[in-house]
């Protein structure tokens, strides 16, 4: 409707257009000065850095990177996950020495019963020697049978037989 | 310069991409409006008009999608 009155009327279209072009020119004259206006009070770049707030930030850990939670000129806050690395070699390294660790401390359990056996075999040792050296030394008449050490080697034994034999 | 946009692995800035996207689109549409309207004649000096066209229509983008 209104196309076609705008149509329909030579001055009308003469007096509008006229405005527009003119609203045009000015517009985009103010345009260009808003536009400066805004590029010289907030500039913007993303080549620039700023020595001051600039931070550097490196893992203690090397490997790759698997998941990446920021993007370029993002703001951050402490705490937040800027990046996650690789976790399967550190699973694996912790898993083998988990595994060494039960490992040695079986080997540890076995050789505490190694030590254990060994005591109580020279405790059974000692008893025996004891035992043995009662037998040899304790005649149960007194006959002054001497003792198998104090005999020498290859002397006779017979004299003594009986009184071992009491014994 | 501005921010650089990346635009299926390469990076360009912000004005360009609003100067070519109003090149594609912008113009013949603005022009092809002021045509239908029958105002083509009436507007003025077209250099003048449809440049200063442009250069709003592009403007008004840039400040719009980047500045805003």
């Amino acid at each position: 409707m209104a196309e076609n009155n705008i149509a329909s009327d030579p001055g009308a279209r003469r007096m509008i257009g006229r405005v527009l072009g003119i609203g045009i020119v000015a517009a985009a004259a103010i345009m260009v000065v808003v536009t400066l206006v805004q590029w010289e009070i907030r500039p913007q770049t993303d080549d620039a850095t700023v020595r001051a707030n600039f931070v550097g930030i490196a893992p203690q850990v090397n490997g790759h990177i698997v998941e990446l939670h920021v993007r370029d000129n993002q703001l951050v806050k402490e705490g937040d996950l800027l990046f996650l690395i690789d976790p399967r070699p550190y699973k694996i390294a912790l898993e083998r020495a988990r595994a060494t660790f039960a490992l040695t401390r079986k080997e540890v359990d076995g050789l505490k019963n190694s030590a254990a056996t060994a005591v109580a075999g020279v405790s059974k040792a000692e008893a025996q020697l004891n035992a043995s050296a009662s037998e040899v030394t304790q005649p149960r008449d007194g006959s002054g049978c001497r003792r198998r050490r104090d005999r020498p080697l290859g002397s006779a034994v017979p004299a003594c037989r009986r009184s071992f034999e009491a014994c | 310069m501005g921010p650089q946009i990346n635009v299926i692995g390469s990076f360009f800035p912000s004005w360009m991409l609003v100067r070519g996207d109003r090149d594609c689109g912008g113009i013949c549409s603005d022009g092809g409006c002021l045509y239908a309207l029958g105002l083509d004649p009436y507007v003025g000096p077209p250099a003048l008009v449809y440049s200063s066209l442009g250069i709003l229509v592009t403007l008004v983008l840039w400040v719009t999608l980047f500045r805003g």
